[in-house]
Formats: C-alpha cells, sequence, structure tokens
C-alpha cells in the first residue's frame, strides 16, 4: 500500500513524514521534472506501507507544473490513499486545498496537525462535525510531539484498503447545471481524473489537459469556449476565478460550523518578531545569528578537519616508504585515490554535517524567512531576493554547503544566479591561497584589497546577470510561519538524506577525478597541460609552469597553492615570482571555475547545463578579473 | 451515489454565493494602496492589479478581496510589508503592496 502525504508549507507534513520515515527514504523526482518528492517504507501492525511526502503546495492548479504533476500522481494507480496534512491553527486557508481533494475523488484521509498551536490560540474545533461535513475521517494529532500518528496511519491503511471515496462537493445550481453539461461532453475522453474533477479542470483553463482533452475530442474545443463563455456572462468572471471564490466560501462556511473561538494565550512567541524583525535590533540579530552559525559549523569543522588530513598525510607518507619513493604507478594510483577519499571526507564530515543541521535548525525554526524579509530591500539592488544572502554566506566556508542552500530559493533563476555568484566568495581553501600568496608576501592590506575587490566583482557580476536574466517573478510574496521549535529526528533525518546524496553522487566523481590526475601526472602530461594554458599565463603575464597548479587546483583548490611550490620548485615564493604576479595568479584563482565537488553539486541541484555555465563564466570572469588586476598593479609597484 | 445527500453541499446552497459581488467604480473613491496603509491599522482589501500570476498567488496565500489584512511593520529601506491575514504572517513586496487596493474599516 502506498500513502501520499500533501499538504500547504508550514502544515507541519515534513515533521510528520520525518516522525515515521526510517533513514533509507529515497528522494527521487517525477519523470520528466524537477518535481521532487520523498518516499520511505514504514511498518504498520505487521504490514511493510509505502509513505511519500509530496513537495508542499497551496492548492492543485493545473497551471503549475509542480501542482501538475502532484495531480497525475495523486490521481494514479500508484497512491491507495492520500492524507492531507491541516494546520489546525490555521484551518480557513487550508480546506480550501482540501476541499480541491475532494474535488479529486481519490481516497482520502485528514490529519488535523498543531492541535496545540490551535489550543494555544484559543481555537476549539468540534472534529466530529468536521469529519460529517467532509464525509472524511479526521484525526488530531501533533506530529511534533509524536502524538496521534499511528492512529492516523491505522485509518489510512484502512481507508485505503477499502478505497473508500468521499462525496465530492456540490456547487451551487448555476455551476453545477455548467458543470453537468461539461461532464455529459466528455464520455469518452481518457484521462487519469474522474470524469468531473475533468470537467472542473477544464473549466478552470487547465491548458495541458484541455490539450489533451481536445487532441482526443476536437469538437470539445467549441464546447468548452461557449461553457467558459457562459460562466463570464453570468457570473462576471471567469471560471477559475468562480471555482477558486466558491471553495473559498465553502471553507469560511465550515470553519464557521467547526470552530468555537475562545481566548488566545499571548506567548513570547508572539513578541518575538519585534525584537527579530526590529529595524535596528532585527540587524544586530541577523549578523550575530549568521556569524554565530558561520562560526559554529567552521570551528567544528576546523576541529574535525585537522586530525582527519593528518592521518590521510601520515597514511600517504607510509605508502610511500612501504613503495620507497613516488616512482611507480601504482604509488601514484594509490596516492591520488586517497587524495580523492580524504577530500570528500574533508568537505562532508567537517562542514556538511554541521552546516546541514544548522541550516535544518534555522530552516524548522522559522527564522529563513525573517532573513528574507530583513534583507529584501538590499539584495534587490543586486536584483535578487532576499534570502539569497544565506548562499553567500555559507559560501566562504566551503561552496558546497552554499550551492545545497540554493534550494531555499523557489525561483530557478534565483537559484541559479545565486549558485553562479556564491561559487566566486572565496571559501576555506581560496583564503589559504589568499593568505599563503598575497597576505604573507604583500602584508594583510593587499589581501584585504583582494576581499573587497571580490565582492566588488561579485556585486557587478549579480547585476549584469540580474539584467541578462530577466526578472520573473514579481516580488517578494512570502509566508511567514510562526516559530516553533524543530524536532531532532526532523532535523537529522533531513541532513542525513542530503549527506548521503553527497556521499553517493558527488564523492565517486571526486575520487575519479583525483586518479585520473594522478594519472596524468604519472605520463607526465602536465608539461602538455603547461603549453595547454600557455596563452592564459601568457595573457596574465605568469610563468608557464602555472598551468599544472591552476589544473588541479579544479580538484581542490588549496592544491593551486600546494602544487604551485612543486612546479616552480620552491616553496619561497617571493624569489620567483613578482608582486604583481602573485597577486594576478592570486585573482585569477579566487574567480576561475569552481572545484570539481562543487560542480558535481551544481550539477546535482541545477542540472548539467548550469553546471557548464558556471564553470564558463567563472572562467572568464577570473581572466578579466585578474588581467584588470595586472594592469592596475603594474602601475602601483 | 454520487447525488446522495450531501452535507457539505446543503451547507452551501443554504448560505448561497452571490455572484454580482462586482465592485462599481465609484465605490472605489475612498480607497488606498495597501502600501500606503499606516502600522497597525487594519483595511478590507477591495481589488489588486496585474498579471494572473501575482493574482493567483496572491489568491493562493488567502489574499482575497473582502478579508481584513493588518500592517504589522515595514521592513527598512524600502523593503517589504508584513502583514496579518486571519491570524497568518505573510511578507509582501512593496511592489506587490503597490498593486493592492483597499479601504479603511
Amino acid at each position: 500500500m502506498r500513502i501520499a502525504l500533501i499538504g500547504q508549507p508550514n502544515s507541519g507534513k515534513s515533521t510528520l513524514f520525518n516522525q515515521v520515515a526510517g533513514y533509507k527514504a529515497e528522494t527521487g523526482n517525477f519523470i520528466g521534472t524537477t518535481v521532487t518528492y520523498t518516499e520511505s517504507k514504514v511498518r504498520l501492525m505487521g504490514n511493510v506501507i509505502y509513505v511519500v511526502d509530496l513537495p508542499g503546495t497551496y492548492s492543485l492548479a493545473g497551471s503549475n507544473p509542480a501542482e501538475r504533476e502532484v495531480i497525475k500522481y495523486l490521481t494514479s494507480m500508484e497512491v491507495d490513499v492520500v492524507i492531507n496534512v491541516l494546520d489546525a491553527s490555521h484551518l480557513t486557508h487550508g480546506l480550501s486545498l482540501t476541499i480541491e481533494l475532494l474535488e479529486l475523488e481519490v481516497p482520502l484521509v485528514i490529519a488535523l496537525n498543531m492541535m496545540d498551536e490551535a489550543d494555544r490560540l484559543g481555537i476549539l474545533i468540534n472534529v466530529n462535525q468536521l469529519e460529517s461535513i467532509l464525509d472524511v475521517p479526521v484525526i488530531p494529532m501533533i506530529a511534533s510531539k509524536g502524538r496521534g500518528i499511528k492512529p492516523l496511519f491505522i485509518k489510512a491503511h484502512q481507508i485505503g484498503t477499502n478505497n473508500r471515496i468521499p462525496a465530492h462537493p456540490q456547487y451551487s445550481g448555476g455551476i453545477e447545471d455548467l458543470l453537468t453539461l461539461l461532464e455529459s461532453r466528455l464520455k469518452e475522453v481518457q484521462s487519469h481524473l474522474k470524469t468531473r474533477s475533468l470537467a472542473i479542470k477544464l473549466l478552470e483553463g487547465d491548458n495541458a489537459i484541455i490539450k489533451d482533452v481536445i487532441g482526443q475530442k476536437p469538437e470539445i474545443g467549441p464546447d468548452l469556449k461557449s461553457i467558459q463563455k457562459a460562466f463570464q456572462h453570468q457570473y462576471g468572471k471567469s471560471p477559475e476565478w468562480v471555482i477558486e471564490d466558491v471553495r473559498n466560501q465553502m471553507a469560511h462556511h465550515i470553519v464557521d460550523r467547526v470552530i468555537k473561538q475562545g481566548r488566545r494565550r499571548i506567548s513570547l512567541r508572539d513578541r518575538l518578531d519585534d525584537i527579530l524583525l526590529h529595524p535596528f535590533w532585527g540587524y544586530i540579530f541577523l549578523i550575530a545569528i549568521l556569524y554565530l552559525f558561520f562560526q559554529l559549523v567552521y570551528t567544528l569543522g576546523g576541529l574535525i578537519e585537522t586530525p582527519l588530513m593528518t592521518l590521510f598525510g601520515d597514511l600517504e607518507v607510509w605508502l610511500m616508504n612501504v613503495f620507497g619513493g613516488l616512482q611507480g604507478l601504482i604509488i601514484q594510483l594509490l596516492i591520488g585515490l586517497i587524495q580523492g577519499i580524504a577530500g570528500g571526507i574533508a568537505i562532508v564530515l567537517p562542514y556538511l554535517v554541521p552546516f546541514l543541521l544548522g541550516l535544518g535548525i534555522l530552516e524548522d525554526i522559522g527564522y529563513l524567512p525573517r532573513v528574507a524579509f530583513l534583507m529584501d530591500s538590499l539584495m534587490h539592488k543586486l536584483g535578487l531576493h532576499g534570502k539569497s544572502i544565506v548562499p553567500f554566506i555559507l559560501g566562504f566556508g566551503c561552496n558546497v554547503p552554499a550551492i545545497m542552500a540554493t534550494r531555499i530559493l523557489e525561483d530557478k533563476r534565483e537559484r541559479y544566479i545565486s549558485a553562479a555568484l556564491s561559487t566566486m566568495v572565496p571559501c576555506a581553501a581560496r583564503l589559504a591561497v589568499i593568505f599563503g600568496l598575497v597576505a604573507f608576501y604583500q602584508g594583510p592590506i593587499v589581501a584585504l584589497g583582494i576581499y573587497l575587490f571580490n565582492l566588488f566583482v561579485i556585486a557587478l557580476t549579480a547585476k549584469i546577470l540580474s539584467k541578462i536574466v530577466p526578472e520573473t517573478s514579481p516580488g517578494l510574496i512570502l509566508e511567514m510561519p510562526v516559530y516553533r521549535i524543530p524536532t531532532i529526528r526532523t532535523i537529522s533525518n533531513k541532513a542525513w538524506w542530503r549527506i548521503r546524496e553527497f556521499i553517493v553522487e558527488a564523492w565517486p566523481l571526486l575520487i575519479f577525478g583525483s586518479v585520473i590526475l594522478a594519472l596524468f601526472n604519472y605520463y607526465n602530461i602536465s608539461i602538455y597541460l603547461n603549453v595547454l594554458t600557455r596563452p592564459l599565463s601568457w595573457l596574465l603575464g605568469l610563468p608557464q609552469e602555472v598551468g599544472v597548479p591552476l589544473i588541479f587546483g579544479i580538484l581542490r583548490k588549496e592544491l593551486s597553492l600546494v602544487m604551485l611550490g612543486q612546479a616552480l620548485g620552491t616553496m619561497e615564493f617571493s624569489q620567483v615570482l613578482t608582486s604583481v604576479q602573485m597577486i594576478t595568479y592570486t585573482v585569477f584563482v579566487v574567480f576561475y571555475m569552481p572545484c570539481m565537488a562543487t560542480m558535481v553539486v551544481i550539477r546535482r541541484e541545477l542540472g548539467r547545463k548550469a553546471m557548464w555555465h558556471i564553470a564558463g563564466l567563472t572562467t572568464l570572469i577570473a581572466t578579466i578579473a585578474a588581467f584588470s588586476s595586472r594592469l592596475v598593479t603594474e602601475l602601483i609597484f | 451515489m454520487r447525488n446522495k445527500h450531501n452535507k457539505l453541499a446543503n451547507t452551501f446552497l443554504l448560505t448561497g454565493f452571490h455572484p454580482k459581488d462586482r465592485i462599481s467604480d465609484t465605490y472605489l473613491k475612498g480607497t488606498m494602496k495597501l502600501l500606503d496603509t499606516p502600522i497597525g491599522k487594519t483595511v478590507r482589501i477591495i481589488q489588486y492589479n496585474g498579471g494572473k500570476g501575482v493574482r493567483f498567488k496572491l489568491h493562493q496565500l488567502g489574499l482575497t478581496p473582502g478579508k481584513d489584512i493588518k500592517v504589522l511593520r515595514h521592513a527598512p529601506l524600502g523593503g517589504p510589508l508584513m502583514i496579518d491575514v486571519e491570524g497568518r504572517s505573510l511578507a509582501l513586496g512593496r511592489g506587490i503592496a503597490a498593486r493592492i487596493k483597499v479601504e479603511m474599516n
């Protein structure tokens, strides 16, 4: 049996899912789309059932591609019963989705979640009456505390087994007449939808469904047009608005009948926004919270990374002793393998684990939408929205979590631009290059200058990109959820699933790339690489030996410093490089092509095309930035 | 079986749906933009202008004509507005807030 969870954003649907899902839950895409769902096996009274967490959705309008996929899935043979998660404290709003689900005529159970929240707000719900009005079982529950979950799934199992389909909502006379008329024309049409819901979707102007139906039965086209006209004539609005209004009114009438408003308790949480969104203190807290988050993640990361890397270093030394030096194909391959494994561990354990846990906490408390609210006007000046600030800040530690953090942005354009920009933020590895080369030899002021120059280039790129990729979203429309205390299970589950994605998809590629580079090294292909990159090193006025460290730097950015020493034959860089060359080289390293782990994550999050775009774009920017800094520094030094 | 007595339908038929709730233009004279509403004031939504996408999104979030909304705060430096609709808090960009027509209660 397969149970699908559906609910509006912030209804606590994912909390419910995480309470029942095991660590093996799988994330997948609906075929041919980027719409993701998560599925987990759950044991229930000796039976194994599948529970699917669908993306949060306000409605089931077919005009939205994600919502269309959800409709298709819900009405397919795969789903036996649907659980609609409702936020009891905001029942009116949630019920509009419930009414749409009733129209689909699928077996349905309602999880009336957040009963504690409703209680706090003094909302008394007559559950029995709600049940009888909707003709659907309603199970009150508190997902965050694990209450009511078992009865919910037992009920769902029972409804699914009996395939009990609730009665669909009935509209007022005029609308029903027009619907019946349309239904009579749809007799022989094949669809995953029931005739009645098919008629409703057609009236609502769902283009994909209209196309499909007209493809099967062309004469429906004119019929539909005339029925839509009749609507317009009779109600003064097009059918989708009339139907939408009716649903809202139904929700209101239901709520009027089942809810009694008692006294509301004002608590600290109601006052929290007065501080956290204060025009002055709000920003102080924002800086403090993000600083704390950043510090926590990267101090913790450093604590774990250093001994780990020492361990791997020791292993390499031991291997070299065993094989008697670095000559020989096998030792080279082994070292490459170890470096790939170490690279993955150095990213995953120290940075990704604390980062994903921290992000999960900020997300579940409800702070991220507040960040968007506070930063919206500033980011707007760069052509972006408030939430884009989060990936930028994280990028200073490691670009991999930064790319993952672009998930909090709903808009695809926004995600793409934010991802491209956050790869240009100098991560901890590039910090090592800036410090080892520029701060050490040229002084901290010059290093600071590189940071400022970096910010300037990012801002400029943001401006240009937001001009090239035109704005599609009309502006911020965002729900600010009530502050909630997250559950450990939800946060650890979410973090684990994301880490597993990295381990399964990005890490093997990192190891593979590392071994390939070891092969390059063994067969002395490095020399040809220097020739290949000669045009670039010539343009930037750098010795041709920088080709190899730059190419290896794509694997891991700190290699562009370590291998520079090997390539030039000395770690005393001031003997072989001029000040101008050091600065030019560092500027190039800061901007060019993201490291391999980051690229793999970009491919995973935004697709292969975006990965190549961003790689090309950043290399172009790096060349321009390094060339102009060469010209400027030649004048100064 | 489909046409069996349905309580939901009943609720609805009793209260009725008033389709002729279009607002005449003269009625709009005492209105203002949501953007210009002072903080702490409760106003009622009259209508909104804009593309289908925006209207639909606002609709989905429960910002339908006739609803009472309270302006909670403005983000500084020309940032978005935070409003309260039926106990839920929403953030709205200024561009969108400028398109929503409201009247004082």
